[in-house]
């Protein structure tokens, strides 16, 4: 069993997929809610140019946040991204392989492959795949992907997105997030824990996302952004729209968070986040000289 | 040479419901394609494990071997061109064209080949398999449930050349266990590849797995003193995530077992991990789970450490969130309900909860199940577990966190808001406060929903309308309680719903229980009986419609029932021939009293008496108007007596047309 802290499972990792022709990107520097958001994969899976990358990327989740109350829910995490376009065709053994980089061997661990359809329905992606499971805990989401922004993968890339916190902590064998050790000790120092790091911005996210969040501001906010991510996109600047893309849905995280959005909103919210994916994709594609077939609009 | 076809479908792992309908297709495609074709088999057999889609075909044989098809070509004095157009389609010569009715023939010989055949079949049904999703992958054309890797054909020991399916080719390899045997292997038979893989730690038949699993599973119960709880499907579902189901077992803290609602543990272990639970002798849950591995190690290594820590995690989570409930305690989250949305137009579920008091009253006055005070308790309560953290965590749980929330302080209560979620379908044991609890609250969602506007169609109904009126039904029936649901609804909706009533809105929701109580009804009596019967009635007391929908069918079976039935249709029978032979109708607008004799006066006396009378009182009239046709000549000479004659059988058939589809 290994011990790797959590800064060297990332450098494993990155190194691992790094070998297999990966670049490594980085982290993107908007809030996000999941790693499938940055650019590098939302914008990057469309259309045919072929693409290899791995990326760490913070996920922000505002209404996940339990105050640093529950061992096992942050509302700020660490994702390990992987895109590959097109997906290969030993994607599963590629993974299996990453794993035993970081000291989970296949052969005395119970890894399974459980369908899960993925489904992000704010920007309009979606895919088929699978969590893995590492003895029953679900590790990492593993997604052959279908349809991005509103319009159809051709080709198909394949995304892992790791569970960071979660391999670590099966890996180190602690039981809370707070006690993941995040670099190695020496015989000077002890381990700093992810608690030592975090403990205080995941406490005080929490009462502002939940809290002292303002609302109107975030309301206004939102509608700011919207409107200057479709123009942005109409005068051919998709790149730069998506940014505002993202920042919109982070409002709207944070609205949620703030328990303000009732269910019809809610429907509404993501409807306009999917027109701004949509508007900043089809402005990308264009950009590309590319055409793609769009999605169909699930009723 | 064994005639014995094996084609493996090898890919990523098939999503479990996926996998049992394509195995039913499968078994259901060979056996029709090998039938139509007239190709003998002695096994059909089909399996399915998480990686593979494997069908075995043994002992094919074509009926005969040889076939000929006749070929109708144009007519025999078809000009030229026309002629050897058609046979140069076929590639064949003046001299090999027969005649026949004046059209020119060819008749072709096949020498079958059952190689080819099965190629083409093969080849149609791995196109054809109706996976409910289809995906892409890489660059590839082909779509599948997931990313298919390998087709493996053999036929007579041979790999069948032939069959294609995008970039794929038939061979004759398949592989072990993903992790631990990934290395291809050759294979020659079925038999080869069911020991192989055998050994290679996959068992490919899902039958056996299914049955390992379950044989294991109880081991592990005894040795562990407690009884396993069979789940049929899960153990399905159980056996579609292993290749080879290595059974073991995992411990739950025992403090969890005892404070958390056993419902919400078997939702998490059931639902989420896929795990089995069982009993102990008490039949409480016992603090341990069984799962199954898809590898074996020993018991001390983190397989199962890994799978005792999920559920810790996850119940502690749930802990977390029913602790926080069972300190605010029930009541608490009655005001909650004003920030739950019901409908935009009904308000929140405070304010059902208002109406659930309502609708209450009106069926305990009917009833007389409960004090006024309990039903304003039950009322207030019934939904407040929604507001509560765990119901929001674990939707599935609501009624029952309610119920945990409030036994301790009145057990009838708490019991009534579990059951509120009844839906009539197996008989249960529920109390009469639970069954006019579950009643109310559909009724006020059926009724309230229909004067709001809202609508069931034929492919859409969001708020299961349907089914809380088939419950309601259901409910009423099991309970055996006397109510006229027009009744109900009409009170309900004056007292609850004064803004919205409107008679059309209410006619709706009539007709809408209407047919559904029909529907029910065609489920166990005849369908003509339940039409005409509901058609007749003026209040709507199901259980007293049941009894007489019940009472006549077994009469209409009668040698009374019959006869009746037998009347009405001679009846029929001479009318019709009459009135076309006159090309006029009759009617008993158009009796002439004094002109009837006695035995006439009698039956038309009687028929009046008749009218609106319970059909099982028919039974003498059957016999009066048999008795009165098989004595009276209808078409007297006298045509005035005649058409008296006929206008008293008219009479008899408006008398029948009560029941328009009986009689």
């Amino acid at each position: 069993m290994s011990d790797l802290s959590f800064q060297s499972i990332i450098l494993k990792l990155v190194n691992f997929w790094v070998s297999k022709g990966c670049i490594f990107l980085q982290p993107y520097d908007t809030e996000m809610g999941a790693g499938t958001l940055h650019p590098s994969t939302a914008l990057r899976v469309l259309g045919k140019e072929p693409w290899n990358a791995v990326y760490l990327q913070p996920s922000r989740r505002p209404a996940d946040g339990r105050f640093a109350e529950n061992p096992n829910r942050v509302q700020h995490y660490y994702q390990l991204q992987v895109i590959i376009k097109p997906s290969p065709e030993n994607f599963q053994e590629m993974y299996l392989e990453s794993l035993q980089e970081i000291g989970i061997k296949v052969q005395n661990n119970d890894i399974r492959f459980v369908e899960d359809d993925w489904e992000n329905p704010s920007i309009g992606a979606s895919g088929l795949g699978y969590e893995v499971w590492l003895n029953g805990m679900e590790v990492t989401q593993f997604t052959y992907m279908q349809q991005m922004c509103g319009y159809l993968c051709r080709p198909v890339a394949g995304e892992i997105t790791y569970g960071l916190e979660r391999i670590a902590m099966h890996v180190q064998n602690v039981d809370s997030i707070f006690d993941i050790r995040w670099n190695d000790r020496t015989v000077e120092k002890k381990a700093m824990t992810y608690g030592d790091i975090f403990l205080q911005s995941e406490k005080e996210g929490c009462a502002f996302s939940q809290r002292y969040a303002n609302i109107e501001f975030l309301r206004s906010s939102f509608d700011l952004y919207e409107s200057e991510c479709f123009k942005l996109a109409l005068n051919h600047l998709p790149t730069a729209a998506y940014d505002l893309c993202l920042k919109a849905s982070h409002s709207f995280n944070l609205l949620e968070a703030r328990r303000s959005v009732s269910v019809i909103e809610r429907a509404n919210y993501l409807k306009r986040i999917r027109s701004m994916a949509k508007a900043c994709a089809k402005a990308y594609l264009e950009s590309k000289s590319e055409r793609l077939e769009e999605a169909q609009e699930n009723a | 040479m064994h005639n014995e076809l094996l084609l493996e479908l090898y890919s990523e792992e098939i999503p479990y419901l996926a996998a049992i309908k394509a195995v039913k297709y499968a078994e259901d495609f060979f056996e029709k394609e090998l039938k139509s074709a007239n190709v003998n088999f002695s096994v059909v057999e089909v399996t399915s494990g998480p990686r593979r889609l494997a069908i075995v075909l043994k002992d094919l044989a074509y009926e005969s071997s040889i076939k000929s098809e006749k070929i109708k070509g144009p007519k025999v004095d078809s000009p030229e061109i026309a002629i050897s157009k058609f046979l140069e389609k076929y590639n064949v010569d003046k001299s090999s064209v027969l005649e026949e009715n004046g059209y020119l023939y060819i008749e072709i010989m096949e020498s079958l080949n059952l190689k080819s055949l099965l190629i083409k079949i093969v080849n149609n049904f791995i196109k054809s398999i109706p996976w409910p999703k289809n995906m892409l992958w890489a660059e590839h054309k082909i779509s599948w449930i997931r990313p298919l890797k390998n087709i493996l054909c053999i036929f007579q020991s041979k790999i069948l050349e032939g069959i294609e399916f995008g970039h794929l080719h038939s061979n004759n390899i398949t592989f072990g266990h993903h992790v631990l045997f990934p290395e291809s292997l050759v294979i020659n038979s079925y038999m080869e590849y069911v020991q192989k893989l055998e050994t290679r730690k996959v068992m490919v038949n899902q039958h056996l797995r299914k049955a390992k699993i379950i044989g294991d599973a109880a081991k592990l119960c005894e040795l562990h003193s407690v009884h396993l709880e069979m789940d049929e499907n899960l153990v399905a579902e159980i056996a579609a995530l292993v290749e080879y189901p290595f059974m073991m077992v995992g411990k739950i803290d025992h403090f969890l077992v005892e404070v958390l609602p056993r419902e919400l543990i078997e939702l998490t272990l059931k639902k989420n991990q896929r795990y089995m639970i069982c009993e102990k002798a008490d039949k409480t849950l016992a603090p341990l789970f069984i799962f199954a591995a898809n590898i074996n190690v020993e018991t001390r290594s983190k397989v199962v450490s890994g799978n005792e820590k999920v559920v810790r995690a996850r119940l502690h989570d749930a802990m977390f969130f029913y602790e926080q409930d069972r300190k605010k305690g029930l009541a608490l989250y009655v005001e909650k309900l004003k920030d739950l949305n019901f409908h935009h137009k009904l308000g929140n579920m405070y304010d059902k909860s208002q109406r659930l008091f309502d609708i209450l009253q009106i069926l305990n006055n009917k009833l007389q199940i409960s004090s006024d005070i309990k039903l304003e308790k039950l009322a207030s309560l019934m939904k407040a577990d929604l507001a509560s953290v765990t119901v929001s965590e674990f939707p599935e749980l609501q009624g029952i966190v309610g119920y945990y929330l409030f036994r301790d302080v009145e057990k009838e209560i708490a019991l009534a808001i579990k059951e509120q979620y009844y839906r009539g379908e197996v008989l249960e044991n529920i109390s009469k406060l639970g069954y006019i609890g579950a009643l109310s609250d559909k009724f006020d969602t059926l009724i309230s929903l229909f004067l709001a506007g809202e609508r069931p169609t034929g492919s859409k109904d969001p708020f299961a309308l349907r089914r809380q009126a088939i419950a309601i039904i259901k409910i009423i029936e099991f309970a055996g309680f006397d109510l006229d649901l027009i009744q109900v609804i009409k009170e309900f909706s004056a007292k609850s719903f004064k803004e919205f009533v409107s008679d059309q809105g209410l006619k709706d929701v009539e007709n809408f229980m209407l047919e559904r109580l029909k529907n029910h009804l065609k489920n166990t009596y005849k369908s003509e009986l339940v039409e005409d019967l509901c058609a007749i009635q003026n209040e709507f007391r199901i259980n007293k419609l049941i009894e007489d929908v019940k009472k006549v069918q077994q009469f209409l079976g009668t040698r009374e029932g019959l006869s009746l039935a037998g009347a009405f249709k001679r009846v029929h029978n001479i009318l019709e021939i009459e009135e076309k032979r006159d090309k006029t109708g009759f009617s008993s607008l158009n009796i002439v009293q004094k002109t009837l004799n006695d035995d006439e006066q009698n039956l038309v006396s009687e028929i009046e008496k008749l009218k609106g009378v319970n059909l099982l009182k028919l039974e003498a009239i059957g016999m009066q108007i048999n008795h009165y046709l098989d004595n009276t000549l209808v078409n007297d000479n006298d045509a005035q007596i005649r058409a008296n004659r006929l206008n008293l059988l008219a009479k008899i058939r408006e008398f029948a047309s009560i029941y328009p589809r009986i009689f």
